[in-house]
Parts: C-alpha cells; sequence; structure tokens
C-alpha cells in the first residue's frame, strides 16, 4: 500500500520518507500498522484513507489503500 | 545601566531634514522592552487620533525586539508599526532576515520616522549615526537594483537594505517592506506608509556584537549553542526545514481547511499541482534567516512555461494557497510567478491574492465584467489574469486601480452583493487558514488589532491531544486542558487568552513563531532564561506574558482612538455559513456561539464587553493609565523614559 507521512511525522521513520510503499498481507489495524511504522499517534491529528478521513482508533487498512497520516497544522509564513 | 538594548532610538523627521537619537533606561524597558510594545508606545504617545496614514503626520515605526540579534535560533525579528492605510487602525507586520539584528548591531533599538521628504531619500544608519541621502536616482528602480546601488554608493556589500517596491513608491494600501530581498514585513500597508514618505530605503551596518550588550554573555551564548545543537533534532524543526511552511498544502486539504474559491470551499480538486511533491520539482534550495538553525525559507528558480529567478523568496504556504486553492489556480509554476511578482513589486501576497480572489468571485457572478477589468476574464483558474491583475495593482493602471484599495474599499465600490464576497477583517485580507476548521484562528482574525492575521495565536489542532509534542510544551504557560478544533466554549477562549499574550511577547522579544513552545523548538523555559540573561531582569514566564498583554493592549487602545468597537471584532458573513467542499462540507461557525467566546475573551481580557474597550482598571493594573483618554500626542508617559 501506498503511505504518505506528511508533516514531521516522516521524522519517524528510520530513512525520514514521507512517501513510501509497504507491503500488507491481510487487512490490519490502523492503529497497528501506525506503531509498527514507528510514528507516535499522539503525533498523528488526521489520518485519511483513499482520500477519506477516518478515525485511527477504529480504521482498517488493506494492501491496496492509500494512507496519508497528518500532524496538526499550525500558521505557515 | 542597562542590559540586552542598546537604550536609543533614531528619531528622524523627513520634512525637516532632522535626526535626533533618544535614550531611555532600564525601567522603561522592563516595561516596553522591544518590538510591538516599544513601537506601540511611541505611536500611541506620538500620533494624534485621525492623522492620514498616508499623510506626513504618521509616525513609523522600525523596531527591533529585545532579543533580536541575539545567538539564539529564531531571534531575528523586528516590526513595522503605524497607523494601517489598509485598516485605519493599528498597522502591524514582522520580519525575520538580516535587518533587525544589524541595527541592533548599530547600536539603536528602533528608528522613528514621521515626516515627507519633498524629495525620494534613502536613510543610512551606521553604528549610532544616520544620513538622509538622495535617493531620487533609486526611485522607481526594482529592488535588486536599488540594493546593489546602495551598497556600491557606500563602498560596503555587507550594508542591510530594508526597502519597499514599486507598490510602495505608488502607496498601494497592502503594499509591504522588504529586506535582503527575501523577507517581508508583508501585513497592514507598512510599505505605503513608508513610501507616502518617499523614503525608498533603510540601509543599515553595524559593528556591536549582541553578547556585548547581554548582562549575562556566556549564558546566552551556551544556550544558543545549546539550541543549534537540539534543533536540527527536533521533528517539527525537521519539517520546517525539509518542507517548509508548503508542507501544509496537503494537510490543510485533506482536512478539508484549503481556503478555495475565495473561502467557499475547503478542498480544491485540483491540489496535487500545487501541493508539496509539486513544490519539491520547483524547490532549488532553503535557505536561513540570522544565525537561525531552523532554516525554513525556500529558494526556487526554473525556466519553463513560466520563469522565476532565485531573487526572491520562493512561496510560502500562504502564497500557495493564496494564489493557488484560493484563486482556483492549479499551476504552481504560475502561483510562484505571481509570487515573485508580488515580492518585485513590494506587494503583500496574502492581500494581493486574497483582493484577486475576490474580484474573481465579482466577475463570475457578473459585478463586474470585461468592461471594468480592461479586457481581462477575471475568472476563478485564469492564472493569466491572476498576473496582470498583480502588476496593474502595484502599478495602480486600469482595475488595479481599484483592487490596489483592498477588497473592502473595491467591495464597497463595486455593489450590490460585493460586500459579502469580501473576505477581510478590519480591512486586512484573510490568510490562508480556515477558521470553519479551527475557530480559535477566527476569534484570532476577529479580535486582532491590525486585522486578520494568522500569527497572533495558537492554531487548534495543537491543543486537542494532550500527549502530543505542542500539548505537552505548552504546559509551562499554564495550558492543561485540552479541546476539539471547533469548540468555542470557554476552555477554547482561555487556550486563546493565553496563546495571544506569548505570542504578542514574541513579538515583543523578536522572536520567530516557528521557535518558541508550543512549537517546541525552544521551551519556555529557554526563553525566561534567555531574557534574564540579556538583560538581568529576574522575569518569570507570567511578567512575559503580561509584556505581551501590555502591547495588546496598547494596540487596543489606539483602536479605540481611533473609532473601532466590538463591531469591529467580526468574521466575514460567509464563515457562518456553511463550507461547500471537502471533508468540512456543511460546517459553519454558529454565530451565537462566536459571540459569546468573543463576550468571554473581553471578560478574560478585561474588556467591556459592550464596547471592546479595555478597561481603565485593566490599564491600571498594566501601568498603562497614561493611555487613558486624553493622554495623547506627548502628554505624560509613565515608565521612566530619560532622554
Amino acid at each position: 500500500m501506498e503511505v504518505h507521512l506528511g508533516g514531521h511525522l516522516a521524522f519517524y521513520d528510520r530513512e525520514k520518507r514521507s512517501r513510501f510503499e509497504v507491503h500488507l498481507d491481510a487487512e490490519t489495524a490502523l492503529l497497528d500498522l501506525v506503531r509498527e511504522l514507528g510514528v507516535p499517534p499522539a503525533e498523528i491529528a488526521l489520518a485519511a484513507v483513499n482520500r477519506t478521513v477516518v478515525s485511527l482508533a477504529d480504521a482498517r487498512v488493506g494492501d491496496g489503500d492509500r494512507l496519508d497520516l497528518y500532524p496538526p497544522t499550525s500558521g505557515g509564513a | 545601566m542597562s542590559h540586552g538594548t542598546n537604550g536609543a532610538i533614531l528619531r528622524v523627521d523627513l520634512t525637516a531634514g532632522s535626526i535626533s537619537t533618544d535614550s531611555f533606561d532600564d525601567g522603561f524597558y522592563r516595561r516596553y522592552p522591544g518590538g510591538k510594545a516599544l513601537a506601540a508606545y511611541h505611536l500611541l504617545r506620538e500620533f494624534r487620533p485621525g492623522g492620514d496614514p498616508l499623510g506626513p503626520e504618521n509616525l513609523l515605526v522600525l523596531a527591533t525586539g529585545l532579543l533580536t540579534g541575539a545567538p539564539i535560533s529564531t531571534a531575528t525579528r523586528f516590526n513595522a508599526i503605524a497607523r494601517s492605510p489598509l485598516t485605519g487602525g493599528f498597522g502591524e507586520s514582522e520580519a525575520g532576515g538580516y535587518w533587525g539584528p544589524e541595527l541592533k548591531m548599530a547600536g539603536l533599538d528602533a528608528i522613528l520616522v514621521t515626516g515627507r521628504s519633498p524629495d525620494p531619500v534613502y536613510l543610512w544608519v551606521k553604528d549610532g549615526t544616520a544620513e538622509i541621502r538622495d535617493a531620487r536616482h533609486l526611485w522607481g528602480q526594482d529592488p535588486p537594483a536599488v540594493q546593489a546601488a546602495i551598497r556600491e554608493e557606500l563602498g560596503d556589500r555587507l550594508v542591510r537594505v530594508l526597502q519597499i517596491g514599486r507598490a510602495g513608491e505608488n502607496r498601494v494600501r497592502y503594499a509591504m517592506l522588504m529586506n535582503e530581498l527575501r523577507h517581508y514585513n508583508g501585513r497592514t500597508g507598512m510599505g505605503a506608509v513608508m513610501g507616502s514618505k518617499n523614503l525608498r530605503a533603510v540601509a543599515v551596518r553595524g559593528g556591536r556584537r549582541y553578547v556585548d550588550l547581554a548582562h549575562d554573555p556566556a549564558t546566552l551564548a551556551e544556550l544558543g549553542k545549546r539550541l543549534a545543537k537540539q534543533i536540527p533534532e527536533h521533528p517539527q524543526a525537521w519539517d520546517l526545514r525539509t518542507k517548509g511552511t508548503p508542507g501544509l498544502t496537503d494537510a490543510m486539504n485533506a482536512g478539508g481547511i484549503l481556503p478555495t474559491r475565495n473561502f467557499r470551499q475547503g478542498s480544491f480538486e485540483r491540489v496535487d499541482e500545487i501541493n508539496f511533491a509539486a513544490y519539491l520539482e520547483l524547490r532549488s534550495g532553503t535557505r536561513s534567516c540570522y544565525a537561525c538553525a531552523v532554516r525554513c525559507k525556500p529558494a526556487m528558480a526554473f525556466s519553463d512555461r513560466h520563469t522565476v529567478t532565485d531573487t526572491y523568496d520562493g512561496p510560502e504556504y500562504e502564497a500557495v494557497a493564496g494564489f493557488g486553492s484560493d484563486c482556483a489556480i492549479g499551476d504552481l509554476q504560475a502561483v510562484a510567478r505571481a509570487n515573485e511578482l508580488c515580492n518585485e513589486l513590494g506587494l503583500d501576497v496574502i492581500s494581493a491574492a486574497g483582493t484577486i480572489a475576490f474580484a474573481m468571485e465579482c466577475f463570475e457572478h457578473g459585478l463586474i465584467g470585461p468592461g471594468d477589468t480592461d479586457g481581462l476574464e477575471l475568472r476563478f483558474g485564469n492564472a493569466a489574469a491572476a498576473l496582470e491583475m498583480v502588476v496593474r495593482i502595484a502599478d495602480r493602471s486600469g482595475f488595479g486601480e481599484l483592487l490596489a484599495q483592498g477588497s473592502r474599499r473595491a467591495a464597497e465600490a463595486i455593489g450590490g452583493d460585493a460586500p459579502s464576497f469580501a473576505m477581510h477583517v478590519k480591512g486586512q485580507e484573510l490568510p490562508m487558514h480556515e477558521p470553519r476548521g479551527k475557530v480559535g484562528v477566527g476569534l484570532g482574525y476577529a479580535t486582532n488589532e491590525a486585522g486578520a492575521d494568522h500569527l497572533v495565536g495558537f492554531h487548534d489542532p495543537l491543543f486537542v491531544n494532550p500527549d502530543s509534542v505542542p500539548f505537552r510544551s505548552a504546559a509551562d504557560l499554564g495550558i492543561s486542558e485540552p479541546t476539539g478544533v471547533l469548540d468555542l466554549g470557554e476552555k477554547k477562549v482561555r487556550i486563546w487568552y493565553t496563546s495571544e499574550r506569548w505570542n504578542s511577547a514574541e513579538k515583543v522579544l523578536g522572536l520567530c513563531f516557528f521557535g518558541p513552545a508550543p512549537r517546541s523548538l525552544i521551551q519556555v523555559a529557554d526563553v525566561v532564561t534567555a531574557v534574564r540573561a540579556a538583560t538581568g531582569w529576574d522575569v518569570t514566564t507570567d511578567e512575559l506574558l503580561e509584556v505581551g498583554e501590555r502591547a495588546v493592549n496598547m494596540a487596543r487602545v489606539f483602536n479605540v482612538r481611533e473609532g473601532f468597537t466590538r463591531a469591529d471584532d467580526r468574521l466575514p458573513d460567509r464563515l457562518f455559513t456553511p463550507l461547500e467542499n471537502g471533508p468540512l462540507a456543511g460546517t459553519a461557525i454558529a454565530r451565537d456561539d462566536f459571540e459569546q467566546a468573543l463576550t468571554n475573551l473581553y471578560l478574560l481580557k478585561g474588556w467591556d464587553p459592550g464596547t471592546g474597550a479595555p478597561t481603565e482598571e485593566r490599564l491600571r493594573e498594566l501601568g498603562l493609565e497614561w493611555t487613558a483618554a486624553g493622554a495623547v500626542g506627548g502628554a505624560a508617559a509613565g515608565g521612566g523614559a530619560s532622554g
């Protein structure tokens, strides 16, 4: 599946990647995947699966999905 | 002996051609340490209510923060403050870069400019001395040529140049100031004020070091080194350095809070053409402000459908959303060119984009047509028309003359439904942050004395999760109760009250919004340590919050004198109607909730909920009794001015 770590969430990826692919053998709880990716759940403000906002606590994802995770947003310059 | 400041302010009267220096003692600086507070003090004392913002009577204050120039990341900012020609109220805008630190190194804390020179001039400031120099040959020139000519004339390539562009010369109401070509005091039309004085530039060079001003240079230097080491390892600093503000675009769109088609919508169907992935294809690097380890400024250069040179700052998020989604232009190259034009011409990119988005909606509704717009099909998505309008606004030519007045005045002139399309507060166009998805930001837009601004408080998403880094780092400010992004209850109002005071303190200290908690690159305790080391004062967090609050109250008193009331603390009607699309489709701010939140905020601030004015009691508590009615224009002032 396609994973996009928005904002500073990419900092937690070992290679600091913002966009990458992961392979899932079976459908899994989003929260489990997030923990496996090493992203602290408390830093996630918004999760979207296939561009639809989902609940981080309840959603499940499969191998063909696209996942976007974002931290809280603040002001720009 | 005072520390952390130079104790000196330069006073320039361009009508008389005179220059003098005022000195102030340590007690004065403890109340008005720098930046917003120092400037507001002088504006309140010396500007007579009702004076023309573009007349010689306006007072333009360029004020460094207390810590500006200290060897600490993000301590780079200075304020430009005057009566705003855009809002008619308290005008203020901050910029980072190099000019503010250089002014501090030149032995001055601020420059006060009044009057109007009969001919174009520039000001040359070196090590506490100043000279008014002829700029007739610079008037009308592009900013790089002006900067190069001044450096050549002065024989010093390290002179730091603050200047206006063509828009400032032409007194466009939202003209900006730029320093080193890449850093901008964008908001509230301070460039028009400078242009109205026939002052093209202020060139500065100084030989001091901030640590030599400090009470405890060793502690200050040690703190600076520690922060320089910590910051690159901080997740949010990494984000700012790696992605910068353009990294926000995807998140805003995904959350349904990317202003689109003049704030009608919250998601943009062509976001992939302006998002960060698209941005990376054009970005050529990053840059820094003075002594800052964050290094968040984007550089951009390309030549393709459009050409952009690496002369100015690359587009920040505000430009990407302003000319991108809000004007429905799904072409990052065109957006980058619009951003470059604004910078080259000296226009505030937020107000320029917001005013053009407003005009596009008027065009779509038939309120204006090609006969009004010099033949331009000024519709959403028409990049060529938007680019042409930017130039016409700066030159005040054709339809640009009307849009150069800002969306509020243009709407009044167009009539019909046009005022309902003008997305402004107090006449200043909204930044690219959607209050229907972060309502505290809306409260800030409404109440800010300078009009809609996104940097007057912390944005709501930072305070949703009590386990998040921002929330935990704000605990030192007394913030302990999380609230939702759409909550307008008492918890949200308390958070806003605290965050506004803290952000105001940053504007007094000269710190960037991107540094201190809750961004948490710099903890609250680090800021207190820095002020103590710089000044020798035994300050606490509470005293810094009070310093921030004092500055806000001075700005409020200024507006009250100019006739502003609670009725001016309003949001555009559109924000009380549902968003048309995206994840927040159907979401609106509840007007009753908003009005109650406003009342609650006034009560927390010690302001009259009926008028929105500070009570005499609150002013007295803040040591501002001298600002009460009548204490204007040279009346006795508190605070220990010694010269």
